[in-house]
Parts: structure tokens; C-alpha cells; sequence
């Protein structure tokens, strides 16, 4: 009977977990979509945040269990039964966070190796940063903005530097950012999906300013991206 | 036994923690005393940070003051309040947990301690003169082209770390050569075990923060170049330095936190702690991996990307090191006869938001996932349940368990459970909210942001103000019965290890007789009822 109901809640446990798991990536935490990469990006999280949903509830629901069900009785002073340790349980919670975690590792090399996959052949924006704006450079265009546009469904290289100290160049709804360091040149590869304005951040801690080094980057069709151009030279 | 062999050592009472002492249990009172007031001190920077960020728009703080004390909120909580704290349990405890009568070299420790004053006020006083405000990872070349106030910061850290460092090897030294008889390496309190793999990071991570700090020193006054971007030098060489000590760091800052925690749970369950060498092991794994991942600070600079692959995967491996002592801990107080005193509650609450830190970390490793959430308010969530949920917990916990030894008299449990209440929700206030703002897309380190933030950081800032008043029972309760608590017995907890086998406050020379050791530090619940690990000599003075 007693082994029956332990096993009987194992399994009612696991179902639950697995339930959990699903619920969390559900879980809608991230802001809009809006390039190639967010999807696989946000894929990635989903796995993780239900992952860590589980572990999660196992572990505070093993901890507040633990706490209310082996309370101190009252006027009970002796010690409790002495176990030092358990090696198969011990090579259990080692192995399988071990696999977790090397399987977490090869999805994301996975998710890295696409999204930083280049493209035949993209659009190169040249991006700088300096206290406190963004300039965005269209090379053989002709063309300097301080506001970013880019053609929909157009992969863009974005060739990332700094004219002072360290910047950080991030469109949340890109889902990734690059830094813009002096002397340096970074890549940072994109393909914008959604037609709609998005907020370009400064992520690096650069002065006085740092907060306000904001500007917005408006994706459009490429035939209102060709006429913003035009309108630019 | 009088104290025949002490150099300096001015006789009791309140006026020697204001003099060179070399007893380690001055010492250890005066680093747990010097560094909460600096607590207190980077809590009201805090607090202003939050006040300006309760609502957007510029309210009371410009760009610069904002920067200022962020700089520095940051700055004194690891420099001045998480490191010297946890070296000032190490200092109290070490040689007392190993039957010690003090740390191998008595003046090196006074020395150690008596850097911290004056660097701590060295960092304030540049409040004067235009205090560093290019973050505390000061980052070059911003931090080469900030006022003056940012090399008596460059000045600061390199005399903190030079007291971490003096303090390292005392600890090293101590822990192999000062043991009592049968104090083997596998009857080490997981505390001391903890301060071990620690001071290993600090001896081998340190100078190199030292090192750079020296560069940007020189970059700052005499016009070198190192961290330049033109003229041969280079920016990210800075990081790459910085990081090679600053991720250990965090380990400095967890390790002695673990072991403080993992000597509570046997006491409060009545049990051996489950898997000790698996606990002690983990730890020095910890140590030694924690000194291989420093570069996943650097995901987004545009380092070598065949680099990054290495280093997110040594990153999310220490998970497992750190899953084995999470797992122990659960193991330990399973089964268990626990009782809630307000050590034992602070150390459940450790495990509760250190998993919090423990699982982000996991996504900040993941490199597609860092690029979007580094440098956001979800890397500031991380490192606070970490730090504060983590570390600060075990150091709330460490500090009510061992009130009774170090002074002798009880605190009042009913404020401490207060006060456990107040910083349990306060924390989960604070930081829970800053996980989803950094989700969707606030910077960390903005002295203003975006309005469709404004509920999470009113939040935040509730939480943050909540934190604040949360320690105010804790001071007062220390304080009050500090001076008129109910006298302790020697060992309140009935716990085993050898500090407890002696008095509380324990004599000058720690011991009155030098203890044998016969057993191991959790031997809870044997048979013939084992007293302690200095069996042999019992105690004197209960
Ligand atoms: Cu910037």
C-alpha cells in the first residue's frame, strides 16, 4: 500500500512537471518579434525557461516540503537519524544536471551557428556610436542618419564602432546587440521581419548620458526604404 | 592561562576593537563590524539609485550623480561589504573550527584588516573631488577620461585587494599548518573548507586585478596607453583582466557564504550534513572551473567567436558542482528534526533565491540568449539573487548563528524572524520585477528609461526601500542584546563543531586546554552520543 501511494505520487509529480514545463514555455516574457534571429532566439528560451521551471519547482517544492513535514516535535530534543550520504543519489543529482546542461549547450551552439550564419548577400549599415548618439552610415549611398531605417526581409550586416568610449548597440526586438568599441570594428547580423518602429539602446555604460543615447529604427518596405534614401542624398 | 606569547594585545572590553590587536577574534569582530557599516553605507546609495529610478524623467539625481553612486553602490557592497565580511567570519572562525589559538601570522592579519579603513575612505572621500562613476566594472576608456575621483577608486581597490590577498595567505597557511591534533583534512567544517577553495581564487586572481588597476592608474597619470584604442593599446585587454578576477570574485563571494549555510543545516536538523566530501570537493571544483569562464562577461565585445563556445560551456557546467551542494543541502534537512531559529530561516531562504541566481546564470551562459539579455536589468536581477539572496542571506544567517559565541549573550528571536520576513520579501520585491524589465529591453545602469517600464521599477523600488528598513530590526536586536541579551552557554545550539566546545566568548588563547579531535564536525545522531569534536576535552564554562 505504502509503496503504491510513493509510487503513485512519482508519477502524478512527473506529470505535473511535464504539465509545468509546457505552461512555462508558454510563457510569453519576451517583446515583439522582429528579426530572423528573435525566432530562433526566443525558441531557445522557451526550452529554457521551461527548464528552469521545473528545476524550480522541484527544488523550492522539495525544500518547503522538506521544512513543513520534518519540524522539530515539540519537547522532542534528540537527534534525528544519521545519514552521511546516499552514492547513488549523489552520482544521480550530479549526472543529470551534468546532461542538462550539455544538452542546453548544444542547442544553444546550435541557435548560434544560425543566427550568426551570413548571408549570400547583405546589406552592409555601418553603425557608430558616440557619446551621446547613434550615427548610422549607408556606405556607397552616400548617406548619414541618426535615425535607422532598414528594408524589410533584407539581411543586414551591420558594421559596428565607436568614435569614444565603449558603446553597445541593441534593438531589444532584434533580440541581440553588439558592442561598439573605439579602434574596433564588430559585425552584428540581422534580418528584419515586421514593418513597425523599434527602439535602438545603448547597452554599455558610457557617461553621463548612457541613458538618453536612444534613437529608433523604423523597418519598411523596401520601396519606402528606397524613397527615405532618395530623399537622404 | 594567561596570554604569554601575544605581542599586542591591549586586554578586554569595548576599547581594544579600536586598537592594533592581533587576537583573530578582534579582528574578525572588528572586519564584521567595519564592513556592515559599509553595508549600510552602499544600502543608501542603493536606495538613492532606486528613489531616482521610481518613476522616469530626471527627478532629483543628473546623469553624472547618478553614475557617481551607482559606481559606488556597486563598488562598496563587493570591495568594502561581500568580500572583507566573509574574510571577517573567516578571521573569527577558522581558527577556532581547527583548534587553533590564532591565524598563523597574527600581525600580517591586524595588517589586513587595518587596510580596509582607509581604502573605504579613500572611495568616499573622491565623493569630494568627483567620485568614479564609470560603473564598478570600470570599463576603459570611459574610466580613463573620468575625474580624479576615479583613481583614488583605482587606489582603493588595489589596497582592498592587497588586505584580500595578505588575508588569503594567512588563511592558507593557518588551515595547513595550525590544525589540532586529529583535526584531519576530512574533519574540516565545511566553513573552513569553503575559505580554502576561496582564498585559492583570491591568491591566484587577485594580482591581476591589482595589475590592471595599475595600468589604468597609469593610463590616468602619466598618459600610458594601455587601454587605448589607437597607439597600440587596447580596450578589451582591460576586460579581459577585470573579468579574469571579477568572475572568481563572485566565488569568493559564495563560497564562504555555502560554507556558513552548510554549517547550519546539521545543526537545526539534528543531522550530519549529507555528503561532505561531495560538499568540500564541489567547492574547490567550483574554485577551479570558476577561473576558466571569465570571458562570458564578453559575449557581445566581438572577441574571438571561436572563443565563446569554450567558455559557455565551462560556465554552465559549474552548474553541477553547484547542483551537488543544493541537492546535499535538501538531503541534509530531509528527514530531519528542524527547527526555525532565525539562522536556520535565513539559510533556507539562502537556497530559495540563490537557486533564482543559480538557474539565470544558465540563460546568461546560453550565447544567443546573453546577447540580448547582457548589459540589461536581467543580468542586475541575476547577480542580486546571487549576492544578495545568496551571499547576504548566508551572512544574515552566519551572523545570528554565531552571535552567541562572538558576544556571548542571545539575541532576541522574535525580531530576528522579522527582520528574516522583511528581507525575504523585500528581496524577491526588489529583484523578481528586474528580470522581466531586462527581458523587454531596459538597459541595466539608466539613470532614466523608457515609460512602459514604470510598474516593474515602482516595484523595484518599493522592494528596495522595504530592504532598507528590513535591517533595522537586525541592528537594533544586535545592538540591544549585544549589551543587555541574555547571557549564552557555551553551546546554545548543541552543535559539534570546536568553536562550540569552548567558552562564549571563547578565553584570549581560544582553548583552555589544546583540543584532540576524535571526530568528524557532523557527527549528529550517534548512538553513544558524541558531545562534540573535542571529545576528549570537554568544555570549560558552561
Ligand atoms: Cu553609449
Amino acid at each position: 500500500m505504502r509503496e503504491r501511494s510513493i509510487f503513485a505520487i512519482v508519477i502524478v509529480s512527473m506529470l505535473l512537471l511535464v504539465v509545468g514545463y509546457l505552461a512555462a514555455t508558454q510563457l510569453n516574457l519576451m517583446p515583439t518579434q522582429a528579426s530572423t534571429r528573435a525566432v530562433l532566439v526566443d525558441e531557445l528560451f522557451h526550452v529554457l525557461v521551461g527548464t528552469a521551471a521545473v528545476v524550480f519547482v522541484l527544488v523550492e517544492g522539495i525544500l518547503v516540503y522538506a521544512a513543513l513535514r520534518f519540524r522539530q516535535r515539540a519537547g522532542d530534543e534528540t537527534d534525528a537519524v544519521p545519514i552521511h550520504g546516499n552514492t547513488t543519489l549523489e552520482l544521480v543529482w550530479t549526472a543529470i544536471p551534468a546532461m542538462i546542461v550539455i544538452a542546453i549547450g548544444f542547442y544553444a551552439y546550435q541557435v548560434l551557428t544560425e543566427i550568426e550564419k551570413p548571408a549570400p548577400e547583405p546589406m552592409v549599415v555601418e553603425v557608430i556610436g558616440r557619446q551621446f548618439i547613434w550615427q548610422f552610415r549607408y556606405p556607397g549611398e552616400g548617406v548619414t542618419a541618426q535615425e535607422l531605417h532598414l528594408p524589410v526581409n533584407q539581411p543586414i550586416r551591420f558594421e559596428i564602432t565607436s568614435g569614444d568610449v565603449i558603446h553597445s548597440f541593441w534593438v531589444p526586438q532584434f533580440r541581440g546587440k553588439r558592442d561598439a568599441t573605439p579602434g574596433r570594428v564588430s559585425e552584428f547580423l540581422v534580418t528584419p521581419t515586421e514593418i513597425g518602429t523599434f527602439p535602438v539602446r545603448c547597452a554599455e555604460l558610457c557617461g553621463p548620458g548612457h541613458a538618453n543615447m536612444t534613437t529608433q529604427v523604423i523597418v519598411e518596405s523596401p520601396a519606402d526604404f528606397q524613397a527615405w534614401l532618395a530623399g537622404q542624398q | 592561562m594567561s596570554m604569554s606569547t601575544e605581542a599586542v594585545s591591549p586586554g578586554r572590553g569595548w576599547r581594544r576593537y579600536f586598537t592594533w590587536n592581533t587576537d583573530h577574534k578582534v579582528i574578525g569582530v572588528q572586519y564584521l563590524v567595519t564592513t556592515f557599516c559599509f553595508f549600510l553605507i552602499g544600502g543608501l546609495l542603493a536606495m538613492l539609485v532606486r528613489a531616482e529610478l521610481a518613476q522616469p524623467g530626471p527627478d532629483f539625481l543628473n546623469g553624472t550623480e547618478f553614475n557617481r553612486f551607482l559606481t559606488n553602490h556597486g563598488s562598496v557592497m563587493l570591495f568594502l561589504w561581500i568580500i572583507p565580511v566573509l574574510a571577517g567570519f573567516g578571521n573569527y572562525l577558522v581558527p577556532l573550527m581547527i583548534g587553533a589559538r590564532d591565524m598563523a601570522f597574527p600581525n600580517m592579519n591586524a595588517l589586513s584588516f587595518w587596510l580596509i579603513p582607509p581604502a573605504g575612505l579613500i572611495m568616499l572621500a573622491s565623493f569630494f573631488v568627483g567620485a568614479a562613476e564609470a560603473g564598478w566594472t570600470a570599463y576603459a576608456p570611459l574610466s580613463i577620461q573620468t575625474p580624479v575621483g576615479q583613481t583614488l577608486w583605482a587606489v582603493s581597490v588595489i589596497i582592498l585587494g592587497t588586505s584580500s590577498l595578505l588575508g588569503a595567505v594567512n588563511f592558507v597557511t593557518t588551515v595547513f599548518t595550525m590544525r589540532a591534533e586529529g583535526m584531519t583534512f576530512w574533519r574540516l567544517p565545511l566553513f573552513v573548507w569553503g575559505m580554502l577553495a576561496t582564498s585559492l581564487l583570491v591568491l591566484l586572481a587577485t594580482p591581476v586585478l591589482t595589475a590592471g588597476l595599475v595600468l589604468i592608474a597609469m593610463d590616468r597619470m602619466a598618459g600610458t596607453l594601455f587601454f587605448s584604442a589607437s597607439n597600440g593599446g587596447d580596450p578589451i585587454l582591460w576586460q579581459n583582466m577585470f573579468w579574469f578576477y571579477s568572475h572568481p570574485a563572485v566565488y569568493i563571494m559564495v563560497l564562504p557564504a555555502m560554507g556558513i549555510v552548510s554549517e547550519v543545516y546539521p545543526v537545526f536538523s539534528r543531522k550530519p550534513i549529507f555528503g561532505y566530501k561531495a560538499i568540500a570537493m564541489s567547492s574547490m571544483a567550483i574554485s577551479i572551473l570558476g577561473l576558466t569562464v571569465w570571458a562570458h562577461h564578453m559575449f557581445t565585445s566581438g572577441m574571438d567567436p571561436r572563443l565563446r563556445i569554450p567558455y559557455m560551456i565551462s560556465s554552465m557546467i559549474i552548474a553541477v558542482p553547484t547542483g551537488i551542494k543544493i541537492f546535499s543541502w535538501l538531503a541534509t534537512i530531509w528527514d530531519g528534526k528542524i527547527r526555525f531559529t532565525t539562522p536556520m530561516l535565513f539559510a533556507l531562504g539562502f537556497i530559495s533565491m540563490f537557486l533564482i541566481g543559480g538557474i539565470t546564470g544558465i540563460f546568461l551562459a546560453a550565447i544567443p540568449i546573453d546577447v540580448h539579455v547582457h548589459d540589461t536589468y536581467f543580468v542586475v536581477a541575476h547577480l542580486h539573487f546571487v549576492l544578495f539572496g545568496g551571499s547576504v542571506s548566508a551572512v544574515y544567517a552566519g551572523l545570528y548563528y554565531w552571535f552567541p559565541k562572538i558576544t556571548g549573550r542571545m539575541y532576541d528571536e522574535r525580531l530576528g524572524k522579522v527582520h528574516f520576513v522583511a528581507n525575504f520579501v523585500g528581496t524577491n520585491l526588489t529583484y523578481l520585477p528586474m528580470f522581466l524589465a531586462g527581458l523587454l529591453g531596459m538597459p541595466r545602469r539608466v539613470s532614466d528609461y523608457s515609460p512602459e517600464f514604470t510598474t516593474l521599477n515602482l516595484l523595484a523600488t518599493l522592494g528596495a526601500f522595504l530592504l532598507g528598513t528590513s535591517a533595522l530590526p537586525f541592528i537594533y536586536n544586535a545592538v540591544v542584546s549585544w549589551v543587555s541579551g541574555p547571557k549564552a552557554a557555551a553551546n546554545p545550539w548543541r552543535a559539534l563543531t570546536l568553536e562550540w566546545q569552548t567558552d562564549s566568548p571563547p578565553p584570549a588563547e581560544n582553548f583552555h586546554q589544546p583540543p584532540v579531535v576524535n571526530s568528524g564536525p557532523y557527527d549528529y545522531g550517534q548512538p553513544m552520543g558524541v558531545s562534540g569534536q573535542a571529545q576528549a576535552v570537554p568544555a570549560v564554562g558552561d
